[in-house]
């Protein structure tokens, strides 16, 4: 069998929801485990000493990078199958503006605020009540910014694609760049301690 | 096991880097094979009339718009641009095999005559494209079937309904029934219809996906 298997045909629509749910519940479990449920940690993350967010993040990219790559060198996965959500530049920095603002203000993102309701938090539950009456707005009024959410439209982008590079090389430099990322964080976190706790936390 | 000289954390950065030095040397995994054709079942569809698809019957699909399918003009962009079926794209044959489609898509195919149609069906099957199939006829056999279809002057009563649909199903497209009788031209019918809409539709430039119809894929996050 080779892999993505729902593109292969070998099974259908409602199996592959199953098959979500049961990789949701592992995604959410791994969050919790990593600390997410709690907007404490969460907002850490953009005053410095707390740069747990980025390194599980950065840590998930790169493991579904290699994944993504070795499978398909060994001919386990049909890479050129797998979907991308297609891009288009401004409306997604846009929508990246309005993600971080309610982020920081709230203290979660859409995922992690899941994972805290489940765990029973009530900032949680609200931030999620939040998310639906947000997803629910941007319904009502796609058809007045249907124009501008489809507009500068890339199409199925890849970073080695854009930059014209081989495919491996993209991922050694993504690699260099997380560890680079992750030596970085550390260091930041300390600093950030000693300024804001005085060396104690 | 612990290491006397690196920490757990950058044991793992390690680990990373020699994965990106392998991941350097790889071959490309985007250009690899995974065709894997069985000769026998390519014999039977080759030989059976099921790929093919009449023109009125892909009409009252794409007037439906519930299925989701990709439309494919192979002929060449300069008759394309005169004319084609509504949401079909222009793919030359090259085009066709670089992964432009995908392989579970659905697909029809369409051209000036079947042969070079089938050339098309029989290399995307051998590349073990699911679903494919073809315009019967061509861009031809939707003209005439489809945009102008000859419908009996004289018809039986028990006749006018299949007749009555395949009129509004022209009408729709743009196009216009003609009346015949013996075998003669007598009246074009045009009911408040211009010419057919024999213009390609316009890119889509928003969408690299311009045949997409009816319901979408539930893909990504």
């Amino acid at each position: 069998m080779i892999a993505p298997f729902y593109k292969f045909g070998f099974f259908g629509e409602e199996f592959s929801l199953i098959i979500a749910f049961i990789i949701g519940i592992g995604f959410g479990f791994f969050l919790e485990r990593a600390g997410f449920g709690s907007a404490r940690k969460l907002a850490s993350q953009f005053y410095f000493y707390d740069m747990t967010v980025f390194k599980v993040m950065f840590t998930a990219i790169i493991t579904a990078m290699f994944g993504v790559f070795f499978l398909g060198v060994f001919g386990i996965l049909d890479i050129n199958l797998i979907y991308f959500t297609p891009t288009y530049v401004v409306p997604q920095i846009v929508g990246g503006f309005i993600l971080g603002f309610g982020f920081i203000v709230g203290g979660y993102c859409p995922g992690t605020s899941v994972v805290s309701t489940s765990v029973g938090r009530i900032d949680g539950f609200i931030f999620l009540v939040g998310v639906f009456l947000g997803i629910f707005i941007y319904g009502e009024i796609y058809p007045l910014i249907s124009n501008f959410a489809t507009s500068t439209a890339m199409g199925k982008q890849t970073l080695y694609g854009f930059l014209h590079i081989p495919y491996g090389v993209a991922v050694f430099f993504v690699t260099l760049m997380a560890v680079g990322g992750f030596a970085g964080a550390s260091r930041l976190e300390k600093v950030f301690q000693k300024k804001l706790f005085g060396g104690e936390k | 096991m612990k290491c006397p000289y690196f920490s757990i954390n950058q044991r793992l950065g390690i680990f990373a880097i020699i994965l990106g030095i392998i991941a350097l040397l790889a071959k490309d995994p985007t250009k690899a094979s995974f065709v894997r054709v069985d000769p026998n079942r390519l014999i039977l569809e080759s030989h059976s009339t099921s790929k093919f698809i009449e023109p009125l019957d892909l009409a009252e699909k794409l007037i439906a718009g519930n299925e989701y399918f990709t439309i494919v003009d192979l002929r060449n962009p300069n008759e394309y641009e005169k004319g084609t079926v509504p949401n079909a794209i222009n793919l030359s044959a090259k085009d066709l095999l670089n992964g432009e489609l995908q392989r579970n898509e659905k697909i029809i195919l369409l051209s000036d005559d079947d042969t070079k149609s089938l050339n098309a069906w029989l290399a995307l099957k051998s590349l073990d494209y699911r679903n494919v199939m073809i315009l019967k006829g061509g861009y031809k056999g939707w003209v005439e079937q489809v945009l102008f279809p000859s419908i009996p002057a004289d018809l039986a009563e028990k006749e006018k309904d299949k007749f009555e649909k395949i009129k509004q199903i022209s009408l729709h497209f743009g196009g216009s029934p003609r009346l015949i009788s013996g075998g003669q031209a007598i009246e074009m019918q045009t009911v408040g219809v211009q010419q057919p809409a024999m213009q390609a539709p316009k890119p889509n430039v928003a969408s690299p996906k311009p045949s997409v119809q009816g319901k979408p894929k539930r893909e990504g996050c």
